[in-house]
């Protein structure tokens, strides 16, 4: 990974290699979906299907290339746990590190949808009283979820500042 | 309601000295309650006062609706043979308001005491709010005409984002003020008490002789200043344009449907601006500072002066010649970026100066961040790449920091200096995009609380943004650690070892050129 964007003085903590197939399942749903109520409608109503197989043909093609990215995205995500600070790095085009002090932290939120779930994954998101922060990070497994959760809210605590 | 069949219901002349408290009945004296504290109501004449505002909301829409069409002939002809019946529905509105005004005033009551603020509400589903001193942003006292006239003042409360904030509608001028003098001061950590007695504000201005004023424009600069800014120039310009073209061509008459209204709007904006504005006042008392103004409704904001997130220090380029600014802060609650702090959410603007000569934004300056001098601070320009992303001022782009602040500047036609004091700094993000890595930029984002200072140093070399990054972090925890224990909002548990622990850190983030070594 780009040195740049690394922690100081440590390496990054993975997330779980499944969140790779929970991507990559949303990412089907999503184009299957997304693609066949229009194909759908415009074969019914002009019924030239060759129209929708090329809509068809489009959606499977970006299915494909994020099947072909996707090992590159999930190990552009990284979070680091040191002193004073959480760094988390995502993205690949859009490449990011957030650092939030663990004084600034308001609220640690878990979250796991029924997908996210069925994988055993859930997403732990930091909440500051900026909008901006944009501190999340998917595809903890249930007990990394809850470790880091109570060690945020433990180091946040011990270091909380005022606003 | 009692337990056994057979008891009356529950009536005035009841003797039995039975387990029913006082204040249990069906009309308690609603002053005490079970714990002994005093409560207070608002001021009585407050359902009059808000039947009277919805009638002047009234009377501003319909007045709006009649001005900006010239020939509505046929509707104004209509209106006058209707007149009684419009009347009458007007006078059922404000009827139904004060009555709403009356249910909701008997049942707002509140305590603000030494240990507590609480305020309880709601008819049908009781409400209370208990909001810690600690956790006080700002504190408004407005004054809307109407309340002005009997005296009456509205208490904002602001407490953080989302609907953490409370407001207390009306109270007498006097009590108001004295409580917001209280609540400002235990919002800074000082213990007080309530003034019984002491300098009161009148219905003119809102000041106390206690009160150390800093900055008063007079309204030669307001009106000075407006008449310069773009936010008047560019539809003056637009509308003196579409007058000569539309002269010219001999059009004019089919133009003025279009021109009318704009010169109104104009007209309107003009007269909005200066009513809001009228008498700006900041003065300092303790460890607040405070903002009046108003010429009709009297809106006064008091934020303790460590409340404030962030500056933004605005020069038009018109303005340029003159020495002229316009100042922004980020302050918590107020998220609204309001152009012109106009009437309806005056007291929540964000506007900390509409027009300030260099002078006044100093002494400003020096009142929020004593120790900051920005003219000492180096600053460094972006690297000729950013031309490629920002071609239209990426010659203007500046970043730099001392150990109190971080500053950027960028923009010609609207030139723009950011402050955020590293104690106030939320997080930090390094961002680079593909065409920033083809370019060899990046990005480093200092995030602040919701508000008009977004603070972002763009487009400089990687290696000095994650430098930059890296030794920002060094700077808020070091800020962090020196911060006031008493500008803390809830517990401060931070050992005192901790926070003087050397930096192991220190030798993977070498301090850039210009970053004092600490």
């Amino acid at each position: 990974m780009d040195q740049l964007f690394a922690p100081p003085r440590t390496d990054w903590q993975r997330i779980s290699p499944r969140w790779q197939t929970y991507s990559l399942l949303g990412t089907v749903i999503g184009c299957v979906l997304v693609s066949t109520i229009p194909a759908v409608l415009v074969g019914v109503l002009s019924d030239q299907w060759w129209i929708s197989a090329l809509i068809w043909g489009v959606f499977a093609v970006i299915a494909v290339v994020d099947l072909a990215l996707l090992r590159r995205r999930w190990r552009a995500w990284g979070y680091a746990e040191l002193e004073d600070e959480l760094y988390i790095t995502r993205g690949v085009m859009f490449r990011r590190l957030t650092v939030v002090p663990y004084g600034r932290m308001q609220v640690v939120d878990v979250t796991t949808g029924p997908f996210e779930r069925a994988f055993g994954l859930a997403t732990v998101k930091l909440v500051t009283a900026s909008a901006s922060t944009d501190a999340t990070i998917p595809g903890l497994t249930a007990d990394q979820a809850t470790r880091l959760r109570d060690q945020l809210t433990e180091r946040a605590e011990a270091r909380l500042s005022g606003l | 309601m009692s337990s056994t069949p057979e008891t009356p219901p529950t009536g005035p002349d009841r003797t039995a000295p039975g387990p029913v408290p006082p204040g249990a009945g069906a009309q308690p004296p609603a002053q005490v309650d079970a714990e002994g504290k005093t409560f207070e109501r608002p001021h009585p004449l407050t359902p009059l006062i808000r039947g009277w505002v919805v009638l002047v909301a009234i009377l501003v829409a319909v007045g709006r609706e009649l001005v900006p069409d010239g020939d509505g002939e046929s509707w104004l002809t209509d209106l006058a043979g209707s007149l009684q019946w419009v009347l009458l529905a007007v006078a059922g509105v404000f009827l139904v308001a004060a009555a709403a005004g009356f249910v909701t005033w008997r049942f707002t009551r509140f305590v603000i005491d030494d240990e507590e603020l609480r305020i309880e509400t709601g008819v049908l589903t009781r409400r209370s709010k208990k909001i810690p001193f600690q956790r006080l942003q700002s504190i408004d006292v407005t004054q809307p005409l109407a309340a002005r006239i009997f005296g009456l003042a509205e208490l904002k409360l602001e407490a953080g984002a989302g609907d953490s904030g409370a407001s207390l509608r009306y109270l007498g001028r006097a009590r108001a003020t004295r409580l917001r003098d209280y609540l400002v001061q235990r919002a800074t950590g000082e213990q007080s008490s309530i003034a019984e007695e002491g300098p009161q504000a009148s219905a003119w201005t809102d000041l106390s002789s206690a009160d150390e004023v800093l900055v008063r424009l007079s309204p030669r600069q307001l009106v000075l200043g407006f008449l310069l800014s773009l936010d008047f120039l560019l539809p003056a310009v637009a509308l003196v344009v579409g007058l000569v073209v539309t002269g010219v061509l001999g059009v004019i008459f089919f133009a003025l449907g279009g021109i009318i209204p704009l010169g109104i709007a104009l007209l309107t904006t003009v007269s909005m601006y200066l009513v809001s504005q009228f008498n700006y006042t900041l003065s300092r008392s303790g460890r607040g500072l405070r903002i009046s103004r108003g010429l009709t409704s009297l809106t006064s904001q008091s934020v303790p002066v460590d409340r404030i997130q962030g500056l933004s220090i605005g020069q038009p380029a018109t303005w340029k010649a003159l020495g002229l600014y316009r100042v922004r802060m980020d302050v918590l609650g107020h998220t609204s970026s309001g152009e012109d702090g106009n009437q309806q959410s005056g007291a929540k603007s964000s506007l900390l100066f509409p027009v300030a000569t260099e002078e006044q934004v100093r002494t400003a300056l020096a009142a929020i961040m004593p120790e900051v001098d920005l003219a000492a601070i180096e600053l460094h320009p972006s690297p000729r790449g950013a031309a490629w992303l920002r071609p239209w001022n990426w010659w203007t782009l500046r970043h730099g920091w001392d150990e109190r602040v971080v500053v950027t500047r960028r923009g010609w036609l609207y030139a723009i200096t950011e402050v955020v004091p590293h104690a106030k700094t939320q997080s930090v993000r390094l961002t680079q995009g593909p065409l920033q890595r083809a370019l060899g930029l990046a990005t480093v984002n200092v995030d602040t609380t919701p508000g008009p200072v977004n603070l972002a140093i763009v487009h400089v070399d990687p290696e000095h943004a994650r430098r930059t990054a890296l030794s920002q972090l060094d700077r808020m925890r070091a800020a962090r650690a020196t911060a006031a224990p008493g500008s803390a909002a809830g517990p401060v548990l931070r050992q005192p070892a901790e926070a003087d622990e050397p930096d192991p850190r220190a030798p993977q983030a070498p301090s850039p050129p210009g970053e004092p070594t600490r």
